[in-house]
C-alpha cells in the first residue's frame, strides 16, 4: 500500500472520501473557519495533523468500512471565543479512531472542545480513543465535552482530558536548568502543539504570521 | 560557596514549618551529605535553595559566592551555577532532550551552541552513562525508566558543567550497577572541575560509598542535628535517626 502525503490549507467546507486500502497522511492549515467531512473506506488508514490558528470548526468522520483507521491531531492557538465541534461515527466492525485535541489559550479568551464519538450497533472490534487538553495561560476558560455513544459490546473506549494552566513542577523542573518562565511556557507550548505534521519551523511560521481577512 | 543561616521555610498555602532555624556552609570543594528519615525536609531544602515557589522563606539567609539566594528566581539561581539532580525527574511531553539541554546552555552563556559540537558532546555523554543515542531527540524522560531517568539528570549535568551539584536521593531507582556507573562518572567531573561542591541527600549511606563526603549531616524535623564524617552515616545505617536530645543540644552549643 502506497503511501500518500498532502499539505494543504482548509478554511470554509471541505469533503474528501478515502477510498479502500489507501493510506493517506494529510497537513491541513486553517485560519479562518472550518467545516470538514471525511469517509473513510474498508481499510483505508488516515492520519491527520491539523493546525487551527484562533478558529471555530466542525469536523464529521464516518468509518464506512471494516477495518478503516484514523489519527486525528488537531492543534490550535485560541485568541478569541472559539468551539471545535467532533462527530466521529464508528459504522463498521473493527474501526479505529485516535482523537488528540491540543490548544492554547492566549489572555482571557474561552475555547471549547466538543467530541462525540459513537460507536453503533454492529461496530464489534471497534476501538475509539480520545485526549483533549486545553492549556490557559492566564484567566482563559477552558470547556472540554467528550461524549461516547457506545451501543455495541466488545469494543474499547476511552478518554481524557485536561483543562487548566501548565504543570508547575514541570515549569520548576525546566527553570532548574536555567530558562526563565516565560521560555519555559514556551518551550511547552512547542511540546503541546509540535506534532510530525510540520516541521517546529513551519509551525512557529504558521502560528506567528498575521491572520488574513 | 554556599552559606545557609538560620533559615525558616514554610509551605506558602499551609504555612507549615519545614525547616526550622536551619544553617549549613559549604565551601569550594568540599562535599556534604544530608541523611535524615523520610519527611525531615531534606528534598524541601533542595527545593527552598532552588526558589521553588511552593514555599515561603519566613526568616534567615541564604548565599551563594556572596549572591543573596533569597531575592532570586528559580532560573536565576541555576544561571549562577547551581544544579539540582531531581529526586524523581519527570517527563516533559513534545519537549526533546536535545532542545531543552541547547536552550538551558543558551540560557547560561548567552552564546548559540554549534549543532555538531552539541550534539557530539551530547553522544558522548550518553555513551558515558551506557544511555541510548536516539534518547538525545526523544521527549525528556519519556520512556525512561525510573534508573535511567536519574542517568538522564546527570547528562544534563555533564552539559551545563555547574558550580554546586545538589543530588537528591541519586541512589533510588538505580541498580548496583548504574550507581556505579553515575558515581563514577560524577568523580571523573569532580576530579576535573575540583572547585565543584556537592550536597548529597540520602536515605542510605550506600551512595556516600562512591563518593566519598568530607561531612555527613543528620537533619531531623528541618534542622541539622548532628554532623560527622562517614562514620556517622555508618552509625546511622545502624542505628537509624532516633534523636538524642543531649546530642541536639550538643550540636546547637
Amino acid at each position: 500500500m502506497n503511501k500518500i502525503k498532502r499539505k494543504e490549507k482548509v478554511n470554509g467546507k471541505k469533503k474528501e472520501c478515502f477510498s479502500k486500502d489507501t493510506e493517506t497522511s494529510l497537513v491541513l492549515l486553517s485560519d479562518a473557519d472550518f467545516e470538514i467531512v471525511f469517509e473513510l473506506l474498508e481499510n483505508a488508514k488516515v492520519e491527520v495533523f491539523h493546525y487551527g490558528k484562533d478558529v471555530t470548526g466542525k469536523v464529521k468522520i464516518h468509518l464506512k468500512g471494516e477495518n478503516a483507521h484514523l489519527i486525528y491531531h488537531y492543534n490550535t492557538v485560541n485568541q478569541k471565543e472559539n468551539k471545535v465541534e467532533v462527530s466521529l461515527f464508528h459504522e463498521y466492525p473493527k474501526t479505529e479512531s485516535h482523537l488528540y485535541f491540543h490548544g492554547y489559550n492566549q489572555e482571557n479568551h474561552a475555547l471549547s472542545f466538543n467530541i462525540n464519538v459513537a460507536i453503533s450497533k454492529g461496530s464489534s472490534g471497534s476501538v475509539a480513543t480520545q485526549e483533549n487538553r486545553i492549556f490557559n495561560v492566564k484567566e482563559g476558560r477552558a470547556f472540554i465535552n467528550p461524549n461516547l455513544y457506545v451501543d455495541e459490546y466488545d469494543v474499547e473506549a476511552t478518554h481524557s482530558s485536561f483543562t487548566g494552566p501548565f504543570d508547575q513542577n514541570i515549569q520548576f523542573y525546566i527553570e532548574t536548568r536555567g530558562l526563565s518562565k516565560e521560555k519555559a511556557e514556551q518551550l511547552l507550548l512547542e511540546g503541546l502543539l509540535v506534532q510530525e505534521g510540520l516541521t517546529k519551523e513551519e509551525k512557529v511560521s504558521f502560528f506567528q504570521t498575521r491572520k488574513e481577512g | 560557596m554556599l552559606e545557609i543561616k538560620q533559615l525558616n521555610v514554610e509551605t506558602k498555602q499551609t504555612h507549615k514549618p519545614i525547616l526550622k532555624d536551619f544553617s549549613l556552609t559549604i565551601k569550594e570543594g568540599e562535599i556534604h551529605a544530608i541523611m535524615g528519615p523520610n519527611g525531615a525536609g531534606k528534598s524541601t531544602l533542595s527545593k527552598v535553595i532552588f526558589k521553588n515557589p511552593l514555599y515561603h522563606i519566613v526568616s534567615g539567609k541564604m548565599t551563594f559566592n556572596g549572591s543573596d539566594l533569597t531575592c532570586l528566581e528559580t532560573d536565576e539561581v541555576a544561571r549562577l551555577g547551581l544544579f539540582l539532580c531531581m529526586q524523581d525527574p519527570m517527563v516533559i511531553e513534545g519537549v526533546s532532550n536535545s532542545d531543552f539541554l541547547r536552550e538551558a546552555l543558551f540560557s547560561k552563556t548567552k552564546e548559540r551552541v554549534n549543532l555538531y559540537t552539541f550534539v557530539k558532546e551530547m553522544t558522548e555523554a550518553t555513551k558515558q552513562l551506557s544511555l541510548r543515542d536516539e534518547m538525545i531527540h526523544q521527549p525528556i524522560n519519556q520512556g525512561l525508566s525510573g534508573g535511567e531517568r536519574k542517568k538522564n539528570e546527570i547528562l544534563q549535568l555533564l552539559l551545563l558543567k555547574p558550580k554546586f551539584l545538589i543530588l537528591d536521593e541519586l541512589d533510588s531507582g538505580l541498580d548496583v550497577d548504574s550507581l556505579k556507573k553515575v558515581c563514577h562518572v560524577l568523580n571523573t567531573y569532580l576530579k576535573e572541575n575540583k572547585e565543584t561542591s556537592v550536597l548529597i541527600i540520602t536515605h542510605y549511606s550506600r551512595i556516600l560509598e562512591y563518593i566519598h563526603p568530607d561531612y555527613v549531616h543528620k537533619m531531623v524535623d528541618g534542622t541539622l542535628a548532628e554532623t560527622g564524617s562517614l562514620s556517622l552515616a555508618h552509625q546511622i545505617e545502624q542505628e537509624g535517626y532516633q534523636i538524642n536530645e543531649h546530642t541536639k543540644e550538643q550540636f546547637h552549643e
